[in-house]
C-alpha cells in the first residue's frame, strides 16, 4: 500500500506540474471537481499532495472498470479522488 | 500542459460502456452536475461508442470557470414568506433604518463570514432548529401550516458568487435550501443570541450601505 500510494503521489504531482491530466466526466461538469471549475489552481492541488503520507491515501478498484485502481487521498479538509490511466492522471474530485 | 484540438484521439474510462474506450475531441455544451447551468462550447472527449462526454482538458477550465460565475451572478428563489419576515426582523433589529434594499449586504456578509471561517457544517443543524421552532409555535397556537411564499432576487457581484458557490459546493444544498439555511443562522445570531458582535459589525456595514 504504501508503495502504491508513493507511485500515485509521484504521478499524480508531476501530472499537476506538468499540466498534462483531464478530468472525469460523466456526460456533466461535476461540481465537486473544483480543479476543473478553476475554484482551485494545479499547483494549489499538488501542495495539498505533497503534504499527504500514507495513511492520508486510501485506493480501492474502480466500480465500472475493476482494473483501474482508484485513490483517494484525504488531507487538511480536502478530498482528492483520481486514477491513472497512462499516459493521464485523471481527477474525479477534488473538493472541501 | 498539451493542447487539444477538435479532432484529437485519446482514450478514457467510459462508465456507460464500462470499459476504457477511445475518444475524440470536440465541441459540445456540457451542463454543471448540480443542473445549475452549463459550459458552452467547450472542449471535450466523447467516447467514440456511445458519444458521451468523458473528458474534460484542463484547457477549458477557464471558460467552466467563467460559465459558473456568470450563472451565479443572478441569485433567485422563492421561499416560505416566514423567512423573508425573518431576514426583514433581523435587518429591523440591527438597524431600525435598514429596509429591504439591505438583504444583499447582510446575506453578503454571512456568505463571506461563513466560508472564511469554514462553518458551512453548521448551516444545516442551525436551519434544521429555526424549522422545528417554528413548527413548535405553529401547534402550539393551532395554526395551519401556511404555503405562503415570497420571492428573493438580487444581482450580486463575482465575490459574493464566488462564496455563494463554495457553500453550495461545501453544503451539497440547492439555491433555495441554502438562503434558507443562512437566513436561519441570521435569525438565531440576531433574533435569539442578540450575538454583540454580530450585530456591531451588522451596524457598521448598515451605515455604510445607507
Amino acid at each position: 500500500m504504501e508503495n502504491g500510494f508513493r507511485i500515485a503521489r509521484r504521478d499524480v504531482i508531476t501530472a499537476l506540474e506538468s499540466g498534462n491530466y483531464l478530468h472525469v466526466s460523466r456526460g456533466d461538469i461535476e461540481v465537486k471537481n473544483l480543479l476543473a471549475s478553476g475554484a482551485i489552481s494545479a499547483s494549489e492541488v499538488a501542495e495539498i499532495i505533497r503534504s499527504c503520507k500514507g495513511s492520508h491515501h486510501s485506493s480501492s478498484p474502480h466500480h465500472a472498470v475493476a482494473s483501474v485502481e482508484v485513490h483517494v487521498l484525504r488531507r487538511r479538509g480536502w478530498y482528492i479522488k483520481f486514477y491513472v490511466i497512462e499516459p493521464d492522471t485523471w481527477f474525479i474530485s477534488v473538493h472541501q | 500542459m498539451k493542447i487539444l484540438l477538435e479532432g484529437d484521439a485519446g482514450k478514457a474510462l467510459c462508465e456507460h460502456c464500462k470499459a476504457v474506450v477511445q475518444t475524440h475531441y470536440v465541441r459540445r455544451d456540457v451542463p454543471f452536475s448540480d443542473g445549475q447551468g452549463m459550459a458552452r462550447d467547450i472542449l471535450v472527449g466523447a467516447c467514440s461508442q456511445c458519444d458521451t462526454v468523458v473528458a474534460i482538458p484542463p484547457q477549458s477550465t477557464p471558460a467552466i470557470r467563467e460559465a459558473r460565475k456568470q450563472q451565479l451572478r443572478s441569485i433567485e428563489a422563492r421561499l416560505p414568506a416566514v423567512y423573508l419576515d425573518v431576514l426583514d426582523a433581523a435587518m429591523h433589529a440591527v438597524s431600525c433604518e435598514a429596509g429591504a434594499s439591505l438583504r444583499k449586504l447582510f446575506l453578503a456578509h454571512y456568505f463571506q463570514m461563513l466560508v472564511q471561517n469554514h462553518q458551512s457544517e453548521q448551516l444545516q443543524p442551525a436551519h434544521q432548529a429555526f424549522i422545528e421552532a417554528l413548527e413548535q409555535h405553529r401547534q402550539q397556537r393551532g395554526l395551519a401550516a401556511s404555503s405562503s411564499t415570497r420571492r428573493l432576487s438580487m444581482k450580486v457581484n463575482p465575490h459574493m458568487a464566488e462564496d455563494f458557490m463554495a457553500l453550495q459546493q461545501q453544503t451539497h444544498m440547492n439555491q433555495t435550501e441554502l438562503l434558507k439555511s443562512v437566513i436561519a443562522r441570521i435569525q438565531s445570531d440576531v433574533l435569539e443570541a442578540r450575538d454583540q458582535h454580530v450585530i456591531h459589525t451588522l451596524q457598521h456595514l448598515a451605515r455604510l450601505a445607507m
